[in-house]
């Protein structure tokens, strides 16, 4: 009776001395976009600096991209990085939820605010025809900055040296395509932006890679560029497909670099035109505020 | 609710046995270890014993156990700076056993006993505590703390077995040392090492 009962006692002891040891740990959640939010605008969520604690452990990531709590917008996806429009006009949450292996969950939520500055107002050029332009104003440590940028394709009256579209809803929508030539010097003080201007532009609306399609955003603080093709040889091509706006860095004497946006992609990269091929037009200007 | 339920059960179970020819009350305090989740801590228990034979003893007692455990990281891995892990554990216990009695009526017994326990525990484990780098102006959050935990509270079943030695230090008084194991299904489990004292009549 007794050997029984010390047996029982020692069992026990061993069992619950031989349970499994564990540290229960949670995955590191981190996310940040590399871009600062617009409304509208495509954006990337980034969820790769989240980590896990246990060695060998995979990551899953899912999110709530309307912030309610009540769901989640996206599967698990081993992805860390999703890319959304983002939907808040001023204001709004986030949420992560970051899963280890064992099931473990690590939710963060985040709020986003979007910074608008701009205004919109008329552009008082030498062009005969009008066009509207959107300055965007900057601060910086020590000075102030407003890039203002033409809202529209810009619109030249009927020639044979450039290309106007027939109905007058089409040359609203898509300007007029004209050579590099004629791009580079129509106004005094407005001027064709730079390469490294629409790089800026490019960077403001989320980088190349997300910049082709936020550049065409129908969003008021957008450029909401068009994409009329362009004109080579007579012909006009890739119309309602692709937008060419001319910089004004030249290649060589003969060609021009444009930036491109496809309506199907977005990307936005720059090409080598002939600067006898006609594209879009639009024009900037700065200044700057000590 | 559940604390009030076991604390009246207590008090039933030790008026029962109280009211028994035989018997002993005992009080004891232990230091208690939960190896699967490394906490320490201390607890007391209070138990009560009617004798059938003098080898043979029936045992109801109740426990009330508190542990708990820090892990310190403070590293940074990936500009996060991990803080630490913390285990607490709570727990009010009740069991039953039968009593095997070596040496009964001797300077010093042995006593080994066994049974079902019922318990009501409520562990809270950190799975993570961590300090999110800075962000940039257009991200606020409520705290850059991140705190994420897993709580594992509720009733649940197990069994116990332990001995304890005995020493006679008055006429109706005995100092007992002891040790227990508490297994716990899908809870924490523990093992016990207690100082007490027992009353008898």
């Amino acid at each position: 009776m007794k050997t029984s009962a010390i047996l029982t006692l020692l069992l026990s002891a061993v069992l619950i001395a031989s349970c499994e040891r564990e540290d229960p740990t949670a995955p590191v959640a981190v996310f940040s976009t590399p871009t600062a939010p617009r409304y509208m605008f495509k954006l990337n969520l980034d969820a790769s600096g989240s980590f896990s604690t246990v060695e060998g452990d995979n990551l899953e990531y899912r999110w709530d991209l309307n912030g309610d709590h009540l769901g989640w917008e996206t599967d698990w996806n081993s992805n860390p990085v999703v890319t959304v429009q983002f939907p808040y006009e001023h204001n709004g949450y986030i949420g992560l939820q970051v899963r280890g292996n064992n099931g473990t969950l690590t939710e963060l939520y985040q709020g986003f605010y979007t910074y608008e500055d701009y205004r919109i107002q008329k552009a008082w050029s030498d062009l005969e025809i009008d066009f509207r332009r959107i300055d965007y104003d900057f601060s910086y440590p020590d000075h102030y900055r407003t890039r203002v940028w033409a809202y529209d394709n810009i619109q030249l009256k009927d020639s044979q040296l450039w290309y106007n579209f027939q109905s007058s809803e089409e040359r609203a929508e898509f300007g007029t395509l004209v050579p590099w030539s004629v791009a580079d010097t129509l106004d005094n003080d407005y001027r064709l932006p730079s390469r490294s201007e629409w790089q800026q532009m490019t960077d403001y609306c989320g980088g190349a890679g997300l910049a082709g399609f936020n550049l065409q955003v129908k969003a008021e603080h957008g450029l909401q560029l068009t994409c009329p093709g362009k004109v080579t040889d007579g012909q006009l091509l890739e119309h309602g497909e692709t937008g060419y706006y001319w910089t004004g860095d030249e290649v060589d004497e003969d060609s021009a670099w444009a930036l491109k946006i496809t309506a199907e992609g977005d990307e936005a990269e720059f090409v080598i035109l002939d600067k006898s091929s006609m594209a879009s037009v639009r024009l900037t200007i700065e200044f700057l505020y000590f | 609710m559940k604390k009030q339920i076991i604390l009246l059960a207590l008090v039933f179970g030790c008026g029962t046995l109280w009211s028994q020819e035989i018997g002993s009350l005992g009080y004891s305090g232990s230091y208690v270890y939960m190896p699967q989740y490394r906490m320490h801590g201390a607890g007391y228990t209070i138990s009560i014993q009617h004798s059938m034979k003098p080898w043979l003893s029936l045992e109801a007692g109740g426990a009330y156990t508190l542990g708990s455990r820090t892990i310190k990281r403070d590293e940074t891995v990936n500009n996060v700076r991990l803080l630490d892990l913390n285990y607490h554990h709570a727990a009010y216990s009740l069991y039953a056993a039968p009593v095997i009695t070596a040496g009964s009526g001797r300077a010093v017994s042995l006593e080994l006993y066994g049974g079902p326990v019922i318990t009501w525990q409520s562990n809270v484990f950190d799975l993570n505590r961590y300090e999110l780098p800075d962000s940039p102006d257009y991200t606020v959050r409520m705290t850059d703390i991140v705190y994420v935990n897993r709580v594992l509270e509720g009733t649940f079943f197990g069994g116990i077995a332990g001995c304890r030695v005995s020493v006679q230090a008055a006429e109706k008084w005995q100092v007992n040392l002891g040790v227990n194991a508490m297994g716990i299904i899908k809870a924490v489990s523990s093992v016990n090492v207690s100082i007490g004292v027992s009353y008898c009549w």
